[in-house]
């Protein structure tokens, strides 16, 4: 069977020492930066770009994917011990998974999330191996047209799931789509928004642009919020938890997954929606549901599985589609990028290995990250001592090396100083950069696509809607947009999103 | 005179610029204009890598992108005519680029001191299975009988593909419609789906389409048959003698660079590239090379620059890029 095959390889590739050891870095850096408060997967994968140069493609998305995953296993840590969600993906977990930390019960809490997510992890891996071929044999067929509209689709989506108002959301994935096309336009060679510098010639560069945002700007943020004196439950007690806890968790663990695994391929989909959808979702059909809030252990059970799973099945569009559903696969593929291999439906045939290894390595490093995280977490609580007037300064250094080793461009470094103030005024004014991050990249992959279909069709646009695909995709995007301008509905989107 | 003074005049006599004789007494630094990965990038690594065994000194590649290649073409013919700075160019920097966009600071000839001819890699013109061109004969019926332009997909406008597309459109006769991608990948993902009929990519980038059947190869601008790909004909052959050319790659000082120190390089590399395992390597990616010393190599650059000017024009591509 193909699928045993396919596995086999990418073992044999994830099981490699040096792998096996980027694997082990990027889930160890995954846990800290998920204990973390203020520092997330995003920062993260956004310094360590530059890095990309020297690392072997494999090895390095093998690292990048284990620091996400793994920041979901970190984050809840802090969330059940300190009432602080390490990671915006375990806000949800401080609501029940603290209430059990007053309540003594703080080493159930962590051993049933790291139980939870391991099982989910499980489950997402092997969805990505069932799923992820047949996806990809589709999209081969996908031509110009369809992929219009797929983004077009896409990052409607985004903008209904961001947080936050619809209307910032527009206005922000707009201004990312103009960045975006900052540059030599590839269609006719001139210059579009460079202001006439040679630096911009082609066009904003990721790497200084994420760096800004999610590397500096964040820490900004970060350094008005007063320091939190953190109430850190010392008795962590029995991590194992009961089996009469397990039993009660098992029907929680499967629907968050379930659902974890579903959202996470939405475009704008990924962790973070995952847990509040499984959150809100376990409220509605669990029985009794009058304890939640109250130390249930499900409410933490729910969405950490869900989390992971939606960590782990956002790889799928980005896999197969090259189209990125949150920030830090925007940054996989700009990492990909770096090293030639454009995202898309060939890497799974042209470079099987890179692909079924990094399958196998999302499996290899949630075992990783149980061991890490159940009998090593009083070590990493010990993290929250960590005074931020060392890291931020840090991050920040690591920022400037980082934009300038990319392409040893003076410029680079002035595009991220600019955007880091104008990050900055975004978070101040609540506006959610993750649509601008998404703009950004679909921006000049949407209009190579439109106007390519247009230039086969000598310029006939009913091209997008006589193709049957690309035609379900914009119909998609329309209802899309009814829902979030019906005034019911809107609503009840901002209710979930705002639990 | 005391013993202060000698010293002081010891230290100034060292400062002075290196003699070409004791070349290299430094590393040099490789000025790559490409991102790391690319086809430059590795011939530049292979030809650095035998260049540091050769001369005891390392040969330090760095790559400066940018702007088609023009930032580190720049870069390079900026550089001090010292030695310690020389760079890879190509057919897109020397004669496409400085043809497209009046801006570049450079000039193709007199901006640099072109040492050495590297490598090329023929174009194969080559249509989707999803077609029924088989051979060139297939593309020029098909071509004059359609009512719409066959579709070609090329690494975006101004592109050695791109030209070549228009080269042969204008040999040929058969009207062709230019389809700009931005990544190689895509651009060949559309083909092999039958979004776009033709490809003009080079052989290296062509040759695992045209293994795997999803490529008809219809004809090679090399100036011979290919030895992995016996049974493409080419364009010479098949009566189109002015469509023979490669895209190709070079090494490159700036100008004034003592012409001792470029002969110096330029035998070193006319022997690393007829090297029996860079030559397989060659081989394996569809490079094929002609030695040529640093004079004739110069003037050969010359003739490519007039040869593809008339080509740029023609696509409407002259002074665009501003």
């Amino acid at each position: 069977m193909d699928f045993l095959a396919n596995l086999q390889i990418g073992f044999g590739v994830a099981l490699t020492v040096q792998n096996l050891l980027y694997c082990f870095a990027g889930v160890l850096l995954g846990t800290v930066v998920g204990v973390l408060p203020g520092i997330g997967p995003v920062t993260t994968v956004a310094m360590l770009l530059p890095i990309s140069f020297t690392l072997d493609p494999i090895s390095e998305m093998i690292m990048l994917a284990g620091i996400y995953y793994g920041a979901q296993y970190g984050g809840s840590t802090t969330a059940i011990l300190v009432n602080i969600p390490g990671e915006a993906s375990s806000v949800v977990t401080t609501i029940d998974g603290h209430q059990m930390a007053r309540q003594g019960r703080a080493g159930p809490a962590l051993g049933i999330a790291a139980i939870g997510s391991f099982f989910a992890g499980s489950v997402a891996t092997l969805t990505i191996c069932i799923a992820a071929p047949p996806l990809a044999a589709i999209a081969l067929n996908f031509g110009p047209a369809e992929y219009f509209s797929l983004m077009v689709c896409g990052l409607i989506a985004a903008v209904v799931l961001a947080r936050g108002s619809v209307l910032k959301a527009i206005g922000i994935v707009v201004l990312g789509l103009l960045l975006g096309i900052a540059g030599t336009d590839v269609n006719s060679g001139v210059r579009r928004f460079t202001f006439g510098l040679t630096g911009l010639a082609d066009g904003i560069e990721f790497v200084a642009l994420s760096m800004a945002i999610y590397g500096i700007a964040e820490c900004a943020i970060n350094l008005e919020k007063k320091d939190e004196q953190a109430e850190v439950t010392r008795a962590i007690g029995r991590v194992w938890p009961t089996w009469a806890d397990i039993r009660h968790c098992t029907p929680a663990i499967l629907r968050g997954t379930v659902l974890g695994s579903l959202l996470g391929v939405l475009p704008g989909g990924g962790a973070l929606l995952a847990a509040f959808g499984a959150y809100t979702l376990e409220k509605k059909v669990a029985r009794p549901p009058r304890t939640f809030g109250n130390g249930d252990i499900r409410g933490v059970a729910a969405p950490e599985s869900a989390n992971n799973a939606g960590a782990q099945t956002s790889f799928i569009p980005m896999l197969t589609l090259g189209i990125p559903s949150n920030p830090t696969m925007a940054m996989m593929i700009g990492a990909l990028m770096i090293h030639g291999i454009s995202p898309g439906p060939r890497v799974m045939t042209e470079r099987p290995e890179l692909f079924w290894g990094l399958i196998a390595s999302m499996w290899i490093g949630n075992l990783m990250l149980v061991i890490l995280n159940l009998p090593l977490v009083g070590m990493w609580v010990k993290l929250l001592r960590i005074p931020y007037r060392l890291l931020f300064p840090a991050i920040v250094g690591f920022c400037c090396i980082g934009a300038y080793a990319t392409n040893s461009n003076a410029t680079d470094l002035f595009v991220m100083a600019f955007f880091s103030v104008f990050g900055y005024l975004c978070l101040k004014l609540e506006c959610e950069p993750a649509p601008l991050i998404l703009g950004f990249v679909l921006g000049p992959l949407m209009e190579e696509n439109l106007r390519r279909s247009l230039l086969m069709s000598r310029g006939d646009p009913m091209v997008l809607i006589q193709e049957p695909i690309s035609l379900t995709f914009l119909i998609a995007a329309v209802l899309l947009l009814l829902v979030v301008a019906a005034p019911a509905i809107q609503k009840k989107r901002d209710e979930a999103l705002q639990e | 005179m005391n013993r202060l003074t000698a010293a002081a005049l010891l230290l100034i006599a060292s400062a002075l610029p290196t003699a070409a004789q004791s070349w290299p007494d430094r590393p040099v630094k490789l000025i790559v204009p490409f991102g790391a990965g690319g086809s430059a990038d590795t011939l530049a690594r292979v030809v650095a890598e035998h260049l540091s065994a050769t001369f005891k000194q390392q040969f330090v590649v760095e790559n400066r992108t940018g702007a088609g290649g023009a930032i580190g073409a720049a870069a390079i013919a900026a550089a001090a005519p010292d030695g310690t700075t020389i760079g890879i160019t190509n057919l897109s920097i020397l004669a496409l680029v400085p043809a497209i966009n009046p801006a570049v600071t450079y000039h193709p000839i007199d901006g640099f001191t072109h040492i050495a001819y590297l490598a090329g890699a023929p174009v194969a013109l080559s249509a989707t299975s999803q077609s029924s061109i088989k051979t060139l004969k297939d593309f020029i019926d098909t071509g004059k009988k359609s009512d719409k332009p066959l579709t070609f997909a090329s690494s975006g406008v101004g592109s050695d593909g791109h030209l070549m597309g228009v080269a042969i459109s204008l040999a040929t006769g058969v009207p062709l419609e230019h389809v700009p991608y931005r990544s190689t990948s895509q651009a060949m993902t559309d083909v092999v789906a039958g979004h776009v009929t033709l490809s003009t990519f080079t052989l290296s980038s062509s040759a695992q389409f045209l293994r795997g059947g999803q490529f008809n190869g219809l004809a090679l601008t090399s100036p011979e048959r290919m030895p992995d790909q016996p049974e493409i004909p080419t364009f010479k052959e098949l009566g189109y003698p002015a469509l023979v050319g490669t895209t190709w790659f070079s090494l490159s000082g700036p100008p004034k660079l003592s012409a001792e120190i470029a002969d110096k390089l330029n035998a070193e590399v006319t022997r690393i590239v007829t090297l029996p395992e860079v030559q397989s390597r060659f081989r394996r990616d569809g490079f094929i090379t002609q030695p040529m010393s640093a004079a004739a190599f110069t003037k050969y650059v010359g003739d490519e620059v007039a040869r593809w000017k008339p080509l740029v024009e023609q696509a409407g591509l002259a002074g665009k890029g501003g």
